[in-house]
């Protein structure tokens, strides 16, 4: 008997447990949200409005509940979950529910939970008559979802920065911008020395990029749309790598720098609407205010920036600045009808270039000029010079490498590794894939505090990088081929290790084999040597780095060239061994 | 009903002449008015009151000691007669099966309810005498304490009728209790986690066992706050209102007090001593 029992109570027990996790979970539908309880998914606030949330049940049958339209689609939109059900609060109903896909939307300047100025109707007729009395707009859920996908959510009103954000924020700018801006964003940080155009000096509270009136501070969405987009054309890169709330915090950490914290907003300049679609006429008038209100004057007549008085032209700080070169497409405040109406009309605060809104008064009017100014734009962009040097230098100049690398004349920053020494230790083969994603490679030198920008160059332009970069190091492309491994010779590598681990472990990592040296200062971790490194030139390094940079803190005194040799064969064939092993630990590319 | 009440009384005595038990009572004793000592201390510096700070620690402990000696006790109970042969004797007495059954149960949980009155009593009268405060959570406290042991009672008298060797039960009843105690609540957080369950469903797992169903409702009794409350409290109270809940709990409870006795006794009148 007692067998028995022994056997069947544990497994009753375990089936009816079994039977409870594995049941599928029933029901379908929404469940009522508890305000003041249940929290938001994404944003984690205590729910507390009713009509502005949703709800999320995924494919487990795990329900989610939002505090806010814009939350839940963000949500939706990251996870990539397929299919999960989704339901919204009607704005009218308040506390009911509409499935997502049936909903209406409606988008504008409204306010809700969290500032995404979304709500939703289960009537189309009501979310009609509500957006036409709120100026807002009905929206589609799929143009929301790509505007998603794409990694940006203009917030239709962005909430003002907090001082909590502001705390928050010092390391993150201190991180990421401090190397331009400076530690109390003065714009004095150590690359800003080579920068032109210099990076802002936050302390003066001046803002070029702004959606207010000229002499106005910016609107806590305008630094949103900074960071995000970058100033395209300079050495300020988008930060979209960053969350939107590490944004959110770096930017309250500038406006607690310049003292704009916790000010009221000033009223935003008066919204466009949509650009009216261009016309000959359009252009035809756009072209004569180009003349009668002087744009020639700086700009040129072919909007080339070669204007009579372009030379002369200097910004706030007494620093020489050039006029915008419409033909290249590139605009630092944006490429959009819209974003070139306001700069002409709300002004580049900072700069010579005023605003237009007091002369130019007629919304046409102003579109007219606005079409004008982007059809100067020329249709291919110049090529690149032929020279790997010249070429080279335009791009520099472009992105502002200068501001953080000496480049071929000997100038620039010291934030990140010179040229010379880039042309000589690396393949040209990394340097393609490192610059189509910067931040993708990892922190490679421990001891920089700052990390290479995530540009976008373009495919030409990372060519003519790669070879300026191969020529001003004087890059042999014979040298450049990876050793075959199998052929070192067991003995060399023994020799090597035994190097190894008494003369770089103690400073440099090595993937799995050694994850933290002793050393303080830390050199690179040698498991990115192979595939990233010339072979020949690392034995001339090991022997005396520096004959190759003198500021290197690297040294191995009394090292013989045949021990160099070895040492050589070892990290070169450990490091294509922890290449090959599956990324965890120290080569996992944490940032 | 004249045997029940007979062979209950010698039950009774027979836990009165038993080391065991009261060394288990007298340790039942010492802890709740440490437990109590302790709280009215820590009462003092933080301003507490003191009467659910020192109902809480006492529901832990209760959670743990009371399926600890219930099951010991239940399953040595006949196990142990049936090894000396003192349940043959008993059995040969004009008594029917089921009187003996009933007897010795009821016997037993009179000695254990005495037990762990005497410990809450006198811990009563110790906190009461210090504070004053609520009593009603006091109280409410006590009868959770009758009721699971009831319920853990069952369980070890149906374990010393099914595995009938005193060896066997010992180790059948300490396994049981580790499973109610710790491994039944290391399974549910580890299938919470490992399978994201939903509220529903860790409810439904928890209150599996009965030490979880008192665990629930010693705290509702104790504090309706959210974060004392947890997640699965917090479903049942959304789920069936407090009303329903307690209803679910100690129908739940007493329902583990009913079935195992019955298997018990339907094995006792069939296959314990042909």
């Amino acid at each position: 008997m007692n067998r028995r029992v022994l056997v069947a109570v544990p497994l009753v027990l375990a089936a009816i447990a079994g039977a409870v996790v594995f049941f599928p979970s029933g029901g379908a539908g929404p469940e009522p949200i508890v305000y003041g309880r249940d929290a938001c998914a994404h944003c984690r606030m205590v729910i507390s409005q009713p009509g502005f949330g949703g709800e999320v049940r995924d494919l487990s049958g795990k329900i989610s509940t939002f505090d806010d339209v814009g939350c839940l689609l963000i949500s939706l939109a990251a996870t990539g979950r397929e299919t999960p059900e989704a339901w919204v609060e009607d704005f009218d109903g308040k506390t009911t529910f509409a499935p997502l896909l049936q909903a209406t939307l409606v988008r504008g300047a409204l306010d809700t939970p969290m500032g995404h100025g979304i709500v939703a109707f289960a009537d189309a007729g009501k979310a009609a008559a509500f957006a036409a009395e709120k100026k807002a707009k009905v929206v589609k859920l799929e143009d929301l979802l790509v505007e998603l996908k794409s990694g940006s959510f203009a917030v239709a009103q962005a909430k003002p920065f907090t001082q909590l954000e502001a705390e928050r924020g010092k390391d993150i700018f201190e991180r990421e911008c401090s190397s331009c801006h400076g530690a109390r964003g003065a714009g004095d940080g150590p690359a800003a020395a080579f920068l032109d155009p210099k990076p802002r000096d936050f302390t003066k509270k001046t803002f070029k990029f702004r959606t207010t009136e000229s002499g106005k501070p910016p609107l806590t969405e305008d630094v949103l749309a900074t960071l995000e987009r970058g100033l395209p054309g300079s050495a300020m890169p988008s930060f979209a790598f960053l969350s939107l709330e590490d944004r959110r915090k770096a930017g309250a950490y500038v406006f607690k720098l310049s003292g704009l914290l916790g000010k009221p907003e000033p009223p935003a300049f008066p919204d466009p609407g949509t650009p009216p679609s261009t016309t000959t006429a359009g252009l035809e008038r756009g072209k004569a205010l180009y003349s009668s209100q002087g744009c020639v004057a700086c700009h040129g007549e072919t909007g080339r920036g070669d204007g009579m008085s372009a030379a002369t032209l200097k910004d706030n700080a007494g620093q020489p600045v050039r006029p915008r070169d419409f033909t290249t497409g590139i605009f630092r405040g944006g490429a959009e009808s819209r974003d070139v109406y306001y700069r002409i009309f709300a002004g580049i605060d900072g700069t010579p270039m005023p605003s237009f809104a007091e002369s130019v008064t007629e919304e046409d009017e102003r579109w007219a000029l606005v079409s004008y100014v982007k059809s100067l734009v020329s249709a291919t962009p110049a090529p690149l010079p032929s020279n790997p040097i010249l070429a080279g230098r335009m791009v520099a100049e472009k992105y502002g490498c200068g501001g953080c690398h000496v480049l071929d004349d000997g100038k620039g920053g010291e934030v990140g590794p010179a040229y010379a020494l880039v042309g000589k230790k690396l393949q040209p083969e990394w340097i393609r894939t490192f610059l189509h994603d910067p931040r993708a490679t990892g922190k490679i030198y421990p001891w920089r505090i700052h990390r290479m920008p995530g540009l976008k160059l373009s495919e030409p332009e990372i060519d003519a990088m790669v070879a300026y970069v191969g020529t001003v190091g004087k890059f042999k492309a014979s040298a450049n081929t990876n050793p075959d491994a199998t052929s070192f010779p067991e003995a060399k590598l023994a020799v090597g290790k035994n190097v190894f681990v008494l003369r770089c472990a103690q400073c440099h990592a090595l993937g799995s084999i050694v994850k933290t040296p002793l050393a303080s200062q830390q050199g690179p971790d040698l498991a990115n040597v192979a595939g990233r490194l010339d072979y020949a030139w690392m034995k001339g390094w090991i022997l005396d780095p520096k004959s190759f940079d003198p500021k290197s803190k690297m040294t191995v005194p009394g090292i013989t060239p045949d021990e160099a040799d070895a040492v050589r064969m070892f990290v070169w064939k450990m490091s294509m061994e922890e290449q090959t092993k599956p990324a965890t630990g120290s080569l996992g590319g944490a940032p | 009903m004249r045997a029940v009440l007979l062979i209950s009384a010698r039950e009774i005595r027979e836990s009165m002449r038993s080391r065991w038990f009261l060394l288990a009572a007298g340790a039942f004793l010492v802890l709740s008015l440490a437990l109590s000592w302790l709280g009215l201390a820590g009462a003092e510096r933080s301003g507490l009151a003191g009467f659910d700070r020192t109902s809480a620690s006492l529901l832990n402990l209760v959670l743990l000691f009371v399926p600890l000696i219930t099951l010991a006790l239940g399953g040595l109970g006949i196990a142990g007669e049936l090894e000396d042969g003192s349940l043959a004797l008993v059995l040969a007495q004009p008594v029917t099966r089921a009187e003996v059954f009933a007897g010795k149960y009821l016997g037993l949980l009179a000695s254990v309810s005495m037990a762990v009155l005497a410990g809450f009593g006198v811990t009563g009268v110790v906190v009461g005498l210090s504070t004053g405060g609520s009593a009603t959570t006091f109280l409410a406290l006590v009868a959770l304490t009758l009721l699971l042991s009831a319920a853990t009672l069952s369980l070890g008298t149906f374990l010393s009728v099914a595995m009938r060797s005193r060896a066997r039960v010992v180790g059948a009843a300490f396994t049981s209790w580790l499973f109610l105690v710790y491994v039944s609540d290391l399974g549910t957080i580890g299938l919470t986690v490992a399978r994201d369950l939903s509220p529903g469903k860790v409810f439904a797992l928890a209150i599996l066992n009965p030490v979880q169903s008192a665990r629930v409702l010693g705290t509702l009794a104790l504090s309706d706050r959210l974060d004392v409350l947890g997640p699965v409290g917090i479903f049942g109270l959304d789920r069936f209102g407090e009303t329903g809940l307690v209803a679910l709990l100690v129908s739940l409870l007493l329902a583990t007090a009913l079935v195992p006795l019955l298997a018990g006794y339907s094995l006792f009148r069939h296959e314990v001593i042909q």
